[in-house]
């Protein structure tokens, strides 16, 4: 099935865009999206910025499926065509 | 318990004449305006914007909290610096600006950072935080102190062509420590940023901030609005509490962070 990706902030930059389309198998979760994005080439900012160490999605992350906040912890799999929003923390002034 | 707000003047009554016509505002939420005092930190880029839309609309008084001296590449987004300032204390300039705008108003210029050692007494100092830092380690410090106080803080904060603005009631909403659990360990202190961006989410804290004053409308309490300036994009994406939040949680269920 085929996500689109939007990242904002900090992960834009480490994702090196702001969009991208990933191909996964059926029943992956937003980790396995990310986990995906990350072995796709990405910078190593990318993977500290978006998963936690155990491979789940990072506790600061914001995700949205579809402009719906995703519930943290264990999020609901991904359908065909569903729009991945990520949002890293913010600080600047 | 505060004392009633203070009676305006004539000069008061002719200044803010325009906003007192907005629905629920009034002479009432002049008075509140006049009565209040805010903590602004810092006053670059976000803290300068807000605390000049605070300056004009008529606050009481504003607490800056903000260390260093003007450089040349501040100069780009912190509205309330002028270029004759440079190599002197920003919080003086910024402080001397809201002066020049509004001379009725009380201005304190603190010339340091807001830390975990300071935070008590600035946050203690006034009714309202706008949290305009750059460093998550202030944040964090503002947050737990307006939690302890039951003071509320507006959350402003950019990066590039992007911002975010919430607002945190104590025992009413989720806090920045809900939202963030963890100190971003890839957050640097120097990043992206244009001047029109920050001013837009300082126009949106300056708001929040006057609507609590005030008793308008619906804070952003649980809410964090996002923008992206690159496409205008905006999102409304809410937040919950966090039961274990170390703090503003349930006490036992407390874990160490932040």
């Amino acid at each position: 099935m085929r996500i689109s990706m939007t990242y904002f902030a900090q992960i834009r930059r480490a994702a090196g865009g702001d969009t991208e389309t990933l191909e996964l198998p059926a029943g992956a979760t937003v980790a396995d999206a990310l986990s995906a994005a990350a072995a796709a080439g990405h910078s190593a900012d990318f993977r500290a910025l978006t998963l936690a160490p155990d491979g789940a999605p990072h506790a600061n992350l914001i995700v949205l499926v579809n402009d719906q906040p995703a519930a943290r912890g264990r999020p609901a799999p991904l359908r065909e065509g569903d729009r991945v929003s990520l949002f890293s923390p913010v600080a600047g002034g | 318990m505060k004392p009633p707000p203070p009676p305006l003047t004539a000069e008061e009554q002719a200044t803010y004449e325009w906003q007192m016509w907005i629905d629920g505002f009034g002479e009432e939420g002049q008075r509140r305006l006049k009565g209040a005092s805010a903590l602004v930190s810092r006053c670059g880029g976000l803290g300068g914007p807000v605390a000049y839309h605070l300056a004009s609309a008529g606050i009481g008084r504003i607490v800056l909290a903000h260390a260093g001296n003007l450089k040349p590449s501040d100069l780009n987004r912190q509205i309330l610096m002028t270029h004759d300032w440079l190599g002197k204390p920003r919080v003086e300039c910024a402080a001397r600006r809201l002066r020049e705008l509004n001379p009725r108003l009380e201005v304190e210029a603190v010339p340091e950072n807001v830390t975990p050692e300071n935070a008590a007494r600035l946050v203690g100092e006034v009714d309202i935080v706008f949290d305009c830092a750059p460093l998550f380690e202030e944040r964090y410090a503002m947050n737990r102190e307006c939690v302890r106080q039951g003071k509320p803080m507006i959350e402003a904060a950019m990066y590039g062509t992007e911002g975010a603005v919430t607002t945190i009631l104590p025992g009413r909403s989720p806090c920045l420590a809900c939202l963030y659990p963890e100190t971003p360990a890839q957050w640097k202190r120097q990043f992206p940023v244009l001047g029109a961006i920050s001013a837009l989410a300082a126009a949106v804290a300056a708001a929040e901030g006057v609507k609590q004053i005030v008793g308008l409308g619906e804070p952003l309490a649980g809410v964090l609005l996002y923008y992206d300036a690159l496409r205008m994009s905006f999102h409304r994406i809410p937040f919950a509490r966090r039961a274990d939040c170390p703090v503003c949680g349930t006490p036992a269920a407390g874990r160490k962070g932040q």
